[in-house]
């Protein structure tokens, strides 16, 4: 599938990739912008070495473009709407949740036990093997006994490979067993290919609806659900061979890898 | 600006008036009890130095005012009351505001950037539909007591029936999921948050592990050291018995459990001569090692469970009297003086027990400076066990620990090390009143329960206004 396509719909919903290069109390989160929701969140900061992401288009305001992340470059204003005068926090503090909440998060989120939710090599625990870079300790071994005031360069990546990794479980077991889906399975789809046949029917809408309800415990803005509609199109529009799953797993991805899922 | 120093005043004075004094802070809070810092604590080094000997304007203008050096502890004392008035108008680092005034509200009068920022602090009248940015939150707090000390984001629909309900409903149903979330096994379970917190204090290396998943050299099983610092932040128990308990815990897995035992295998301080995680074998392993005078060992215990740093020039409280230097390591020299006049009569009360000594290790010996060869020092063996903690006699280690215990630095080392993992940073200027309220709770009201001191700081609106 054309990724470059599929990535900018991901940034058009403001949601996307990845924020983790910064520290905790880094700028462009959520809570210290306080836009989130109404006028559609500011693009999320780039990953190392990547780019921010846009600013979110159109809705009551536009969203402020998300920090730059180690080597990356801030994201653009969102453009179009009315502003939206809103009070920022006095006193930001935002912090990474670090590895041991991200794990519960996304694995409550997922309905997945944490041991399920990624493996290195088919064997290692993800959140064994990049703890540090997540902001674990290790102080029997490494000396390690508080958490190192900066995210890693790697963080971003790794953060994301582990939300690919649930997601698509998740999803394949959503698929696979339909009568106990817990987010995706009622989504009708159809075709070889595997298309979604309405991407505006209550299903699907009820899958973003699912997706944000867990993933970041409020529902998602008529721009967002329209966002992700639109997500869609563009995917079933390119040349995926299956463009449901990608979908979901984009949308899936997008949520955990937020700036307001990860941070709090 | 916490605890100490200009003390280091002195050191910057020693180039030519030799030695350092540490009672500076006490000069200040003699002239200025107002000062913000001197509410339970005492100014930090940084109120006149930038980087200790060097002065900031502050700490030069006071020199500039000083007559009679060289001096000692008393005479400086003495010098720096008398000449601190004449800089209460003044404005030393030139950021518009009179260095009396920013003490009073805390801030640095040697530091250009330190000041009242007026710009924060306007009304707080706009409005924004997510957050409550201008007071507690309790949707907010909610979802942060859930991720603190669960480990996870509360549901959704549960957020929503919180944000439905009034403030008075939403602080209670906070308190009923803090009850809820300190039970788990990611708050007190191994590797939980208390278990995490613990690991600066205890130190473990897994190499010289004795107990279960030993190392290769086995000299002292540490979850003893974790078990008993968790078991006494947890439940209704008095979080001083980390210093003074005589009884041991045992850990047990799946879920972890922490049970309660009167002798445990391994640990050799007898009954009458413990003092909680100050006499586990293993804090004597990897402190006092194989030291006769073991200042390491009361150096740790100071920070660890008392929250001063001697190696930053906190808690310098000099003992009375002449320091004597029983192991000849010149400790008397002017600019090592600063710290081992606090430091060495720290120690003392420590060198009764045994480092590292096979079946005997952490065992409370009397005679152990009898031991010590007197290559170490010609008076090596007149070491006394009696000692000073905060300039005041104890007679030994489990007096040590209680009068620490029951001190105002223990309270706000215990309260801050909470502080830190809930707020998410050190008390700043804007919360400082109530960090303050809560260390005099945690005592007065609180009993010492750590659980109880935590119900009122997730109430604060430093931790529940967004």
């Amino acid at each position: 599938m054309r990724l470059d396509g599929f990535m900018k719909r991901l940034m058009w919903l403001g949601i996307a990739v990845l924020a983790v290069g910064c520290d905790d109390g880094g700028s462009g989160d959520p809570v210290d912008d306080m836009t989130v929701g109404e006028g559609g969140n500011g693009g999320a900061a780039g990953g190392a070495g990547g780019s921010g992401g846009a600013g979110a288009a159109g809705g009551e305001g536009g969203g402020v473009g998300g920090a730059g992340g180690v080597g990356g470059a801030a994201g653009g204003a969102g453009g179009g709407g009315e502003p939206v005068e809103h009070l920022g926090s006095r006193h930001p503090r935002a912090r990474f949740k670090r590895a041991d909440r991200i794990r519960l998060d996304f694995a409550r989120a997922l309905s997945l036990e944490p041991e399920q939710l990624c493996t290195e090599l088919g064997f290692n625990k993800c959140f064994d093997v990049h703890g540090i870079s997540l902001g674990g300790v290790e102080a029997y071994n490494a000396n390690i006994y508080e958490p190192f005031e900066n995210t890693s360069v790697a963080a971003p990546m790794i953060v994301e490979r582990i939300a690919t990794f649930a997601c698509s479980r998740r999803i394949f077991l959503d698929v696979s067993e339909r009568e106990s889906s817990q987010i995706w399975g009622d989504v009708p789809t159809e075709g070889a290919r595997v298309i979604i046949s309405d991407i505006e029917g209550p299903e699907a809408v009820d899958a973003i609806t699912a997706m944000f309800t867990r993933g970041l415990q409020r529902r998602p803005t008529a721009v967002e659900i329209a966002g992700a509609q639109a997500m869609y199109r563009e995917i079933a529009a390119s040349d995926s061979d299956q463009p449901a799953l990608h979908w979901a797993q984009g949308l899936c991805v997008a949520v955990l890898t937020s700036v307001e899922s990860l941070f709090y | 600006m916490k605890l100490l120093s200009l003390t280091m005043l002195a050191i910057a004075f020693g180039a030519t008036t030799a030695q350092a004094l540490p009672t500076g802070p006490q000069a200040i809070c003699t002239v200025w009890p107002e000062a913000a810092d001197c509410a339970g604590g005492q100014p930090d080094c940084t109120t006149c130095h930038t980087v200790p000997p060097a002065r900031n304007p502050f700490g030069a203008a006071l020199e500039a005012e000083l007559e009679g050096s060289p001096f000692d502890n008393a005479t400086f004392l003495d010098a720096a009351v008398d000449a601190l008035p004449a800089l209460a108008d003044l404005d030393s680092d030139g950021d518009g505001y009179p260095n009396l005034s920013e003490l009073e509200g805390g801030y640095g009068p040697g530091d250009r950037d330190d000041h009242p920022d007026e710009g924060v602090a306007g009304p707080c009248a706009s409005i924004n539909p997510l957050y409550n940015v201008c007071g507690f939150d309790g949707r907010y707090a909610y979802k942060k007591v859930s991720l603190d000390v669960c480990g996870y984001s509360p549901s959704f629909d549960d957020l929503e029936a919180v944000a439905a309900m009034d403030v008075p409903a939403q602080r209670e149903a906070i308190a009923s999921l803090l009850d809820d979330c300190l039970d788990t096994e990611f708050w007190q379970g191994r590797d939980g948050m208390v278990w995490q917190l613990a690991h600066k204090k205890v130190r473990p290396i897994a190499a010289i592990k004795s107990g279960s998943n030993s190392g290769p050299v086995p000299l002292g099983n540490y979850d003893d050291d974790y078990g008993l610092f968790v078991h006494t932040q947890t439940d209704d128990r008095d979080a001083r018995d980390v210093l003074t308990a005589d009884y041991y815990i045992q850990v047990r897995e799946n879920p972890t459990r922490y049970l309660v035992r009167p002798t445990v295998i391994g640990q050799n301080a007898q009954p009458d001569r413990r003092a909680g995680m100050i006499t586990m074998r293993y804090f004597f392993v990897v402190n006092t090692m194989f030291t006769p005078v073991p200042r390491t060992t009361a150096a740790q215990a100071y920070r660890a469970y008392l929250g001063l740093d001697i190696s930053r020039s906190e808690g310098l409280i000099p003992a009375p009297g002449e320091v004597i230097d029983y192991d000849e390591k010149g400790i008397n020299a002017p600019a090592c003086a600063t710290c081992h006049t606090t430091l060495d009569p720290l120690t003392y009360p420590f060198s009764r027990y045994e480092g590292i000594t096979g079946g005997s290790t952490g065992r409370y010996n009397a005679n152990r400076m009898q031991r010590a060869p007197l290559v170490e020092g010609a008076r090596i063996r007149e070491v006394p066990e009696a000692g000073f903690l905060f300039g005041e006699p104890v007679a030994d280690l489990v007096e040590w620990a209680r009068v620490a215990a029951n001190s105002e630095q223990f309270k706000r080392a215990t309260v801050r090390d909470y502080w830190r993992i809930l707020v998410g940073e050190d008390p700043s200027d804007d919360t400082a009143d109530e960090f303050d309220r809560l260390v005099v709770d945690f005592g007065a009201l609180h009993d010492y329960r750590v659980e109880r001191m935590l119900h009122a700081l997730v109430q604060t609106e430093a931790y529940g206004a967004p």
